[in-house]
């Protein structure tokens, strides 16, 4: 699964700490997120996309083999 | 709703057992420590039920440390302490199928492990497989 996490956050000038916060998760998950070793869990998906005022589907892809 | 059973957070001890673990643990080679420098002279019954006694407890701190949760607790560390007690059980199931081979294969006991230290095996791997992987993250 591909995502644009780091590149949303850029936008709005978050800090991974600071999206962690928001979305009650440590700073290493997001990290991970961002890395894609770790696929987020359908809740923490939707609250990370409402702090970017998006859809899931704008943040996380689907890659082919998913 | 149903669907909630499967969404809540694994019921782990309070933080602070992480440290209640770690003097259990001190607290049961401590008693062993104490009749080894003073030469206290047991009987070989009360020896072995003290060793099965201390080996216990320890395991008991060794377990409360395992059971309880992070300062930072959230879906990735689940998913790690997942993944972790996965590979120990993985572990675990492998060592009894090979033991009877590998004692065939060596024709000796050398390679016998008891339940208790199988667990104490699992424990630690498990400990050490969960910090590896935080790390990593």
């Amino acid at each position: 699964m591909n995502n644009t996490l780091k590149v949303e956050r850029a936008k709005l000038n978050l800090t991974q700490q600071q999206l962690a916060d928001k979305v009650g998760v440590s700073r290493q998950s997001i990290n991970s997120i961002e890395a894609e070793r770790y696929i987020p869990s359908t809740s923490l998906a939707i609250r990370i996309s409402d702090v970017f005022n998006t859809s899931v589907n704008e943040i996380f892809t689907l890659e082919e083999d998913d | 709703m149903e669907n909630e059973k499967f969404n809540k957070q694994p019921k782990l001890l309070g933080v602070h057992f992480k440290k209640i673990g770690i003097v259990v643990m001190v607290l049961s080679i401590l008693p062993g420590l104490i009749i080894k420098t003073m030469h206290i002279t047991l009987m070989e019954s009360q020896k072995d039920l003290f060793k099965s006694l201390s080996y216990s407890i320890f395991l008991m701190g060794l377990l409360l440390i395992v059971l309880s949760r992070d300062k930072e607790e959230d879906e990735l560390t689940i998913y790690i302490r997942l993944t972790a007690m996965l590979d120990m059980f993985i572990f675990a199931v492998i060592y009894v199928i090979i033991k009877p081979l590998i004692v065939l294969m060596f024709q000796s006991a050398f390679i016998d492990v008891t339940g208790q230290q199988l667990v104490t095996l699992m424990l630690v791997g498990y400990l050490i497989s969960y910090y590896l992987k935080k790390s990593n993250r």
